[in-house]
């Protein structure tokens, strides 16, 4: 359904409003209707006798103030208390022949409007009295205080709404405002009562006008204007307190002044909101209309028999109004946290897939990065292996110093070496012993052919630790050149590598033969052999690990390599 | 009765050395030399027992011709992929696609006869690269479990059996650590190739494996 927007939207409220309005005034008139009038028991010149009827009978006065004294003619005078009536007794003797009434303290309503007649009927009568005069003060009194306290007790559901304190503030006020004026004189008996009773007056006027600033958007300056204000007319009620003149000289004006610019205030605030806050705007110029319409209502159309003022209903009407727009800014002030909610959430969602792709992006540079250093170490690999190997070659062949022989073991060790790059490639970072069972596989049928026996040997146990791509390369071409020197120039026939974990995170692996043998101390500085033995160092290095080489002529020759391991993860 | 044998070589110098070895061993008879894949093709329709083949033809990859192979059914003939390293991915590419196993070019020429003959009677085990590279398959497959699809249905005898042929072991040394008998050992390994050699979703996996979506 499409929401009327505008003009349209204005009148359905403001004649919502009235309609609101006038269903409660009817239904409190047709509800709170006395049963009877007590008008045929009225007391005036012309009737001033009562005759004496066969029930019991009584008075009441309405609107008194205080005790006082009724005297009837041909009844005992009796004492008659506010909004309470009293039964009568007939007089022994004749008396006077007028109705007279004389107030205990203070004076008596002029006109005073006297009731006698059969005393249920009078006590009823006083009874519907005592409802209006003070048992609906009290009610008013209770909701004041009570929609106050919870308007102050509720402020943090509309996270701290100045509208909201400024309204429970007033709220409560008005209900003090109530009790002073209805009961504080009676119970208050002190000399500066009526400057406690006024202060609160002007207090809760003050209250509503903040609430009405509050209502049309706060201004500071206005607020500060309001207190200024307050504080003037409380300054004036002081003085003429202290000097002795009593309040009651200046209150009338205090009153009309305070009144006028009340009023006056809340016709600038609706001007204004009606630019800034047209919506809201609109619901208080219906209240307003509802109360103006109450008050012609009084004055003009109301039929003398309706007690009840319709202007009566206004500020109770006023409040709920306030209520409501309380209500409705809390509702806002949800949606409006409901929206940023979900903005934020969207906002983290995206900031969570822009992390992604960044932190994507980073891995792919570091990707690219490590694949950009892995191609540096093959390269360098290849120089310090088969690269080597082919150049010594090459070099070799230009001069002419080769047999077939030697070529062909030449590149047979370039070639080997080529394998062994791409055996560490496949086999880096895989179980250790898979890629010693790969290199002796290689190994394996080409010491058989030279007539040498291999055996191989592993006790690690499964899943085995394993080797980065370098130290594995490594290792191989330490174990390449280990064989070699078996091969060339040990004169084995038999070769073992045995490989078995060590103490603390390590592997060792033994390479040994049964070759002639040769004395370490020795053969590091001489040719060929010791050639072999410092590369062999030189790769045990590396691949940080530990090498010892233990041989003395004729007993073979063993070398020990240990390397640290990381634990496989599994 | 010698089993007769094709090699598919493209490089002149290498077939040489290869038929070479193949003419060396009393139990094996060259009966054809191809240079590319069409010529290989047309020897299909022959009775053949071994192909030994190059994998990069001048005219498209071996491992098409190990497929057309084993499309037309059964273990036979055995086929030995030609490789000058012995790496990962050609290797396991080869035996993924139905390849026996494979023959370092620069084998001396006996070994190359005595291997050939090896595969024929399915007497050798398993090689251990061979084992390894077919576990570290497995082993990558259970990583990236959800995106391979492929899985030759290894049983766990086998995969223990691969263990161990891929540490070094023996066929004999591997029947003492499992406990059961050389016999059966070999039956496993026949096993284990059958299995490997699939055809349609084999051919489909191994392209995968060559350009490299395998690789994690």
């Amino acid at each position: 359904m499409r929401r009327p927007t505008g003009w349209r939207r204005a009148v359905i409220i403001i004649l919502g409003v009235q309609l609101l309005f006038w269903s409660i005034y009817a239904l409190i008139v047709l509800g709170v209707r006395p049963i009877e009038s007590p008008e045929a028991d009225r007391v005036t010149a012309a009737r001033a006798a009562l005759p004496v009827g066969p029930g019991r009978m009584g008075a009441y006065v309405a609107d008194l103030p205080g005790p006082a004294v009724l005297r009837l003619p041909g009844w005992q005078p009796v004492v008659l208390h506010p909004a309470r009536a009293s039964p009568l007794s007939p007089a022994q003797t004749g008396g006077r022949e007028a109705a007279s009434l004389s107030c205990l303290d203070g004076d008596c309503p002029e006109p005073a409007a006297i009731y006698a007649g059969p005393f249920d009927r009078m006590s009823r009568a006083a009874a519907l009295e005592s409802f209006q005069r003070f048992d609906m003060v009290w009610v008013a009194i209770a909701v004041a205080m009570v929609t106050g306290t919870a308007l102050l007790v509720l402020l943090p559901v509309n996270r701290m709404s100045r509208l909201q304190t400024v309204t429970g503030l007033f709220q409560i006020l008005v209900g003090a405002d109530a009790w002073l004026t209805t009961f504080g004189a009676a119970s208050l008996p002190y000399r500066w009562f009526p400057l406690l009773r006024f202060g609160t007056e002007y207090l809760m006027l003050t209250g509503a006008a903040l609430a009405v600033n509050a209502f049309a958007g706060w201004r500071a300056s206005e607020a500060r204007m309001v207190v200024a204000c307050f504080v003037a007319a409380f300054a004036a009620l002081l003085a003429a307190m202290a000097l002795g003149e009593g309040v009651a000289t200046i209150v009338p004006w205090l009153d009309a002044a305070a009144l006028t610019l009340l009023v006056g205030y809340g016709l600038l605030a609706l001007l204004r909101m009606a630019r800034t806050a047209p919506g809201p705007a609109i619901r208080v110029l219906a209240l307003l209309l509802a109360g103006l319409a109450s008050i012609a209502f009084d004055l003009f159309f109301r039929p003398p028999n309706l007690t009840l003022q319709a202007s009566v209903l206004a500020p109770p009407l006023a409040t709920f109004g306030i209520l409501f727009e309380i209500a409705l800014q809390g509702r806002l002030l949800n949606q409006e946290a409901e929206e940023a909610r979900s903005d934020l959430e969207r906002q983290v969602l995206e900031q969570d897939a822009s992390l992604l792709r960044s932190s994507q992006l980073l891995r792919h540079q570091e990707r690219l990065i490590a694949i950009d250093a892995e191609r540096q170490r093959l390269l360098r690999d290849m120089h310090d292996g088969v690269g080597g190997v082919l150049t010594h070659l090459l070099l070799d062949l230009r001069g002419s110093r080769l047999t077939q022989g030697e070529v062909e073991q030449g590149l047979q060790s370039a070639v080997d070496d080529l394998r062994n790059m791409a055996s560490a490639i496949d086999a880096g970072n895989e179980p250790i012993d898979e890629a010693l069972a790969m290199f002796c596989e290689r190994i394996e049928g080409r010491l058989a052919r030279s007539g040498i026996a291999f055996d191989y040997r592993c006790t690690l146990p499964i899943p085995a630790p394993s080797l980065d791509v370098r130290r594995l390369l490594s290792l191989y071409r330490l174990l390449q050149e280990g064989i070699a020197n078996s091969v060339r120039h040990a004169r084995a026939t038999r070769i073992a590598l045995t490989v078995e974990a060590a103490e603390g995170k390590a592997i060792r692996i033994t390479l040994a033969d049964d070759g002639i043998g040769f004395d370490p101390g020795r053969a590091a500085g001489s040719p060929g052999e010791g050639r072999g033995l410092t590369n062999i160092r030189r790769r045990a290095e590396q691949m940080r690990g530990r090498i010892a080489i233990d041989s003395a002529p004729g007993e073979g020759a063993r070398l020990i390599l240990t390397i640290p391991v990381a634990e496989r993860k599994s | 009765m010698t089993a007769s044998v094709v090699i598919v070589e493209d490089d002149p110098l290498v077939a040489t050395h290869v038929a070479r070895g193949v003419e060396a061993h009393e139990g094996l008879s060259l009966v054809a030399t191809a240079a590319t894949l069409a010529q290989a093709r047309a020897l299909l329709d022959r009775s053949v027992d071994l192909f030994i083949l190059d994998l990069g033809l001048p005219d498209g990859s071996g491992i098409e011709l190990i497929a057309d192979i084993r499309a037309r059914g059964g273990p036979e003939p055995k086929i030995l992929v030609l490789s000058v390293l012995g790496d990962q991915e050609t290797v396991l590419a080869a035996v993924l696609a139905g390849a026996d196993g494979y023959l370092l070019k620069d084998l001396d020429s006996l070994d190359i006869g005595q291997q050939a003959a090896d595969a024929l009677t399915g007497s050798a085990p398993l090689s251990p690269s061979i084992a390894a590279y077919v576990l570290r398959h497995l082993r990558k497959q259970q990583e990236q479990a959800r995106t391979v699809e492929w899985d030759p249905g290894l049983s766990p005898r086998e995969i223990e059996l691969l263990q161990l042929l891929a540490r070094g072991y023996s066929n004999r040394q591997a029947a003492v650590a499992l406990e059961i008998s050389p016999h059966t050992i070999g039956d496993h390994v026949k096993s284990i190739y059958r299995k490997l050699r699939v055809s349609s979703r084999g051919e489909a996996m191994v392209r995968a494996f060559r350009n490299g979506l395998l690789h994690p």
